[in-house]
C-alpha cells in the first residue's frame, strides 16, 4: 500500500537528521549508556555469585543482548507513541495528520522515527555474539532468519502495548503515568523470566507478555530448546498484541476532540 | 458538495476546583460539564461556491470545520461531504480535499519548502510532470520563487501562508477549508491571497469554505455568508442581505446654508421615526432604520423644506453589524 | 529580607499547587517505583537462592537497601535540569533574567516546593505501599532514622546542584536531551541506586569515594540500615555537606558566567 510513502518519509528524516549531527552522536551515546547500565548490573552481580537460579553469567549476557535488539527497534520505530498524547492529541497536531490521505498512526510513527537507539541493537547483537562464543555455540544457517522473525514479533509486542497506552490519551485529559509504568515493566523481560516466582512469571508471559521481548526468544539462541515452544509463539503473540493495540487506537481516534472549538 | 443535517458536537469539560483543598478533591472526584460546541446545524454548500463561515471565538466555527474535514467525529447528525462520510472514509476523502489552518502549519518545519511540496506530491500521488506544472503555476501566482529553498521555520508569516495554500491546493482538491487564512497578515499579503483564491476558484471550480475574523476577506471573495453563534447557525444568505436584515440602520448627515433648529426638524419629521441631532448650528444628523423609513423620503423632505448644501448617507458597516450580533444586541 | 523570604515562600507554594494539578502521575508514580523495586526484589530473590550472604549483606538487608534507595529517590529527584534547559532553548530565560529576582534562587525554591510535594504525595504513600509489599526492615535505630532524614536532605541538595549544572549546559550546547538522559542514567548507577556500591569492584569503589554521586543514594541508605555509625557517619555526612556546598557554588559561578555571556552576546 503506502510503501513508497514510508520510503519518502525516511528520506526526509535522514535529510533533517544530517543537519543535526552532534545531536545524533550524543543521543546515540546516551542510548548506549542506558544499555551499559543494565549490563553493569549483571557484571557486578556476577563478581559476587557464579549463577542466578542456574543461569550463568554468559547466558544472562546473551539474553540481555537479545533484549536490547527489539528494545532498540521499538524505540526507533515506535518512538512516536511517547508523543502521541502531548504533541498530537493535546496540542492538536493530530489535526494535521488527519487531513492527509495516509494512515494516521503510520504517519505519526514515520514522522517520529529516531535512528539513534539503533546503537543499542548493534550493542545487543555484539553481546549475543560474545555470549555465544563463550558458550561455544556455532551459527546454524536458519538462525539469522529466525532471529529476524522473532525480533519482529518482539517489536510488535511493544508496539501494540504502547500504541494502546498512547490511545488512552483520547480519554484522559492530564498526563497519565501509565506509560512510564509499563515502560519500567519492560525491565522484567530483560532477565530469564524463569527465575521469577510463579505469579510474576505468569503475568509476564500471559498478561503483559514482556517475556516475549527478551527471555523466550533470547533463550532459543542460547540453545535452551526446552523453551523453543514459547520462542515460537513470539510472532503470534506479537501479531495479536499489535492487532489489539491498533483496534484500541482506532476506537480512541473516533473520540478525538481536537483543540480549541 | 457539503450536506449537513442536524450536525452536533458535544464536549465534556472538566471543571477544576479552586484552592489547595479543591485541587486535592479533584484527584478523585471530578466535575464535568457537557457543552454543545455545535448544535443541530443544517448546511448545504454547492460545488464551486465560496462560502464565508463567520462567528465569534468559541462560537463553534473550528469545530464545524473539523467535522466537515473528517478530523472530528460528530456526536450526532447526518453529514456527507464530496460524496463521503468524512470520518468514516477518511483516507479516500482526504485525497480530494485541502485544509489550511492559519494558526498551525502543516508543512514540515525543518524541511525546505520545496521538499515539503515534493513530499506532499507523493502523499497525494500527483504524477511528476503534473506536479512540476502545477508547482510552477503556484509559484508564479503566489510569487514564491525567492523562498522555495528555505526551511519553513525561517519563513515570514505571509510567506508561510502562501506555502500553506500551495500545500492545500497542489492536489487540486474539490473542496478546501481555510481556517483564518489571512490572520496576522498585512493588507498587501491579504490581497495577494484573495486574488489567488478567486483565481483558483474560477479556474478549477474549487469549492471554498472560509472562516475568518476579517470581513473584508468575505467581502472580497464570498457571495454567501453563514454565521454561527453559540453552536447554532444564525444567518445563511448573501452578504448584501446580511447587511439588509441586520444593517438597516442609516445615518444622514446634512449641512445647511443657514442655522436650523432641532424642534423645527422634529416637527417636519414628526410623522416618521427619525431621530435628529444638531452637533453644530448648520449641521444635523438623522438616524433611522431603512426598514421603517425610506431614505429617499427623508431626503425629499429635507430638500423641499430646508436650505440644504450637502447630504451624505451611510449604511452601517458590516463589522459593526457582526459586532452587534456577537454582542447579542441584535435579535435574530 | 522579609520580602525576599515571602517571595520564596510564594514560589514554593505555587510550585506545590502546580504539582497538585497532575492527578494520575503521582498515583501511578507510586506503582512505578514499586515496579522498579519489585524488579530488583525478584531478581535479588533469585540471586540469593541457595546463598545467604552476598557482599556481606543478607537478602533482607539487600531488599531493604533497594527499597530505601528507591524511596529516597522519590524525594530528591526532580526535573530542574529539564526546566532550565527548556527556558534557555525557548529564550524564556532572557525574560526571567529581566525580572526582579534571581533566576537560580527562583529555580531552587521551585525545586523545594516540588520536593515538599513529593515528600507528602509520593515518598510517604510510596513508603507505606512498599513496606506493605516487600519485606523491608525498619531503620536500625531512631538515631539512624534521624541521621537518615538529614542525609536525604543533603542528597536533595547534591542532586539538585548537579541538575542545575546539567540544565545550564543548555547555554553551551543545543543537545540537552541526550546529556540529561546520560546524566540520569549515570547517576542511577554511580550513586548506588542500582547496586550497592559495596558490591562494586574495589578499584572502582576507590574512585567513587572521590566523586559526589554516592552522596545521593548510597550514603543515606547505608545510614538507614545502620551500616554507617560513629566516625564513618560523621565522615559521610560531612562529605555530603561539602559536595552540596561545592556543587552549588559551582552552579552559581557557572550561571554568572553564562549570564554575562548572554548579556554580552544577546543570547
Amino acid at each position: 500500500m503506502d510503501r513508497e510513502i514510508v520510503w519518502i518519509y525516511l528520506q526526509q528524516y535522514v535529510k533533517t537528521k544530517l543537519a543535526y549531527r552532534a545531536d545524533f552522536i550524543i543521543e546515540s551515546t546516551a542510548d548506549l549508556l542506558y544499555q551499559a547500565v543494565s549490563l553493569a548490573f549483571v557484571l557486578i552481580v556476577f563478581t559476587q555469585v557464579p549463577d542466578i537460579a542456574g543461569w550463568t553469567r554468559d547466558e544472562i549476557i546473551g539474553i540481555v543482548g537479545y533484549f536490547m535488539v527489539p528494545f532498540a527497534l521499538f524505540n526507533c520505530l515506535f518512538r512516536g507513541s511517547w508523543y502521541i498524547r502531548d504533541q498530537y492529541i493535546v496540542e492538536g497536531q493530530l489535526d494535521r495528520v488527519l487531513i492527509r490521505p495516509v494512515n494516521p498512526l503510520l504517519q505519526i510513527y514515520l514522522e517520529m522515527i529516531e535512528l539513534e537507539p539503533l546503537s543499542g541493537a548493534v550493542f545487543g547483537i555484539a553481546l549475543m555474539g560474545y555470549a555465544r562464543s563463550r558458550l561455544g555455540i556455532d551459527l546454524i544457517w536458519w538462525e539469522p532468519f529466525v532471529f529476524v522473525i522473532l525480533v519482529a514479533g518482539s517489536v510488535l509486542v511493544y508496539g501494540g502495548i504502547f500504541t494502546a497506552l498512547a490511545a488512552t490519551g483520547f480519554w484522559a485529559e492530564g498526563r497519565s503515568g501509565v506509560s512510564p509504568l509499563i515502560y519500567n515493566l519492560t525491565g522484567y523481560g530483560r532477565y530469564p523470566v524463569s527465575i521469577y516466582k510463579g505469579a510474576v512469571r505468569w503475568v509476564l508471559t500471559w498478561v503483559i507478555p514482556f517475556a516475549f521481548v527478551g527471555f523466550y526468544p533470547g533463550a532459543l539462541f542460547l540453545r535452551h530448546d526446552e523453551l523453543a515452544l514459547y520462542a515460537g509463539l513470539t510472532p503470534i503473540v506479537g501479531l495479536i498484541i499489535f492487532g489489539l493495540g491498533y483496534r484500541y487506537w482506532i476506537y480512541g481516534l473516533s473520540r478525538y476532540r481536537g483543540t480549541g472549538s | 458538495m457539503i450536506e449537513a443535517l442536524g450536525l452536533t458536537k458535544e464536549f465534556r469539560l472538566f471543571q477544576r476546583r479552586e484552592g489547595v483543598m479543591g485541587a486535592v478533591r479533584d484527584l478523585w472526584d471530578r466535575d464535568y460539564q457537557t457543552v454543545k460546541a455545535v448544535d443541530q446545524i443544517d448546511l448545504k454548500v454547492n460545488r464551486g461556491e465560496m462560502v464565508g463561515y463567520i462567528g465569534a471565538n468559541g462560537a463553534g466555527k473550528s469545530t464545524t470545520i473539523k467535522m466537515l474535514s473528517g478530523i472530528l467525529v460528530p456526536s450526532s447528525g447526518h453529514l456527507v461531504v464530496n460524496g463521503f462520510v468524512p470520518h468514516k472514509e477518511r483516507v479516500e476523502f482526504c485525497r480530494r480535499i485541502g485544509v489550511v489552518f492559519g494558526q498551525r502549519s502543516q508543512l514540515w518545519w525543518d524541511l525546505a519548502v520545496s521538499e515539503s511540496f515534493r513530499l506532499l506530491s507523493r502523499v497525494y500521488r500527483i504524477p511528476e510532470s503534473v506536479y512540476r506544472q502545477r508547482l510552477d503555476r503556484f509559484v508564479e501566482l503566489l510569487e514564491m520563487a525567492d523562498f522555495l529553498h528555505i526551511p519553513v521555520r525561517k519563513l515570514s508569516l505571509g510567506q508561510r501562508m502562501r506555502c500553506e495554500l500551495t500545500a492545500a491546493l497542489l492536489h487540486h482538491p474539490d473542496l478546501v477549508f481555510l481556517d483564518e487564512p489571512t490572520i496576522g497578515l498585512d493588507v498587501l499579503a491579504k490581497d495577494r491571497i484573495r486574488r489567488f483564491l478567486s483565481e483558483i476558484n474560477q479556474e478549477l471550480g474549487t469549492t471554498v469554505l472560509l472562516t475568518t475574523h476579517d470581513l473584508s476577506d468575505i467581502e472580497a471573495l464570498c457571495s454567501r455568508v453563514v454565521m454561527i453563534d453559540k453552536g447554532k447557525i444564525v444567518y445563511d444568505g448573501s452578504l448584501g442581505k446580511l447587511q439588509d436584515s441586520f444593517g438597516q440602520g442609516r445615518t444622514i448627515k446634512v449641512d445647511f446654508s443657514a442655522p436650523v433648529n432641532l424642534a423645527e426638524l422634529h416637527a417636519s419629521f414628526g410623522h416618521l421615526p427619525v431621530r435628529w441631532e444638531t452637533p453644530e448650528s448648520r449641521r444635523a444628523i438623522a438616524t433611522f432604520s431603512a426598514k421603517e423609513v425610506a431614505p429617499a423620503e427623508v431626503m425629499k423632505i429635507l430638500i423641499d423644506q430646508y436650505p440644504v448644501l450637502d447630504i451624505a448617507i451611510d449604511a452601517t458597516k458590516i463589522e459593526e453589524i457582526v459586532k452587534e450580533i456577537y454582542q447579542g444586541s441584535v435579535m435574530v | 529580607m522579609n520580602a525576599w523570604l515571602k517571595l520564596q515562600y510564594e514560589v514554593i507554594r505555587i510550585q506545590f499547587m502546580k504539582m497538585l494539578a497532575y492527578r494520575v502521575v503521582y498515583f501511578t508514580g507510586v506503582f512505578n517505583y514499586a515496579i522498579n523495586i519489585g524488579a530488583y526484589y525478584f531478581l535479588w530473590e533469585a540471586i540469593y537462592r541457595h546463598r545467604s550472604l552476598i557482599g556481606g549483606l543478607t537478602l533482607e538487608q539487600m531488599v531493604t537497601y533497594v527499597a530505601v534507595a528507591w524511596i529516597s529517590r522519590t524525594f530528591y529527584f526532580n526535573n530542574v535540569d529539564r526546566e532550565i534547559a527548556d527556558d534557555v532553548r525557548t529564550g524564556k530565560v532572557a525574560v526571567e533574567l529581566a525580572r526582579p529576582y534571581d533566576y537560580l534562587t527562583f529555580k531552587i525554591s521551585g525545586a523545594l516546593g516540588e520536593a515538599l510535594f513529593r515528600l507528602f504525595f509520593f515518598t510517604v504513600p510510596g513508603s507505606i505501599f512498599v513496606y506493605l509489599l516487600f519485606p523491608v526492615a525498619w531503620p536500625a535505630s531512631m538515631a539512624s532514622f534521624g541521621w537518615f532524614g538529614l542525609s536525604i536532605i543533603l542528597s536533595f541538595a547534591v542532586n539538585n546542584a548537579i541538575n542545575l549544572l546539567t540544565g545550564m549546559t543548555a547555554f553551551y550546547t543545543l543537545n540537552t536531551t541526550g546529556i540529561i538522559r546520560a546524566k540520569h542514567i549515570s547517576i542511577d548507577l554511580l550513586s548506588g541506586l542500582v547496586v550497592p556500591i559495596s558490591l562494586f569492584p574495589e578499584g572502582l569503589q576507590l574512585w567513587l569515594k572521590w566523586l559526589p554521586f554516592q552522596s545521593i543514594a548510597f550514603v543515606p541508605t547505608m545510614i538507614y540500615t545502620g551500616a554507617l555509625q560513629g566516625d564513618a557517619l560523621v565522615d559521610a555526612l560531612s562529605r555530603q555537606f561539602l559536595w552540596a556546598l561545592l556543587l552549588s557554588v559551582l552552579a552559581w559561578a557557572l550561571f554568572a558566567i553564562a549570564r554575562r555571556k548572554m548579556v554580552v552576546q544577546g543570547g
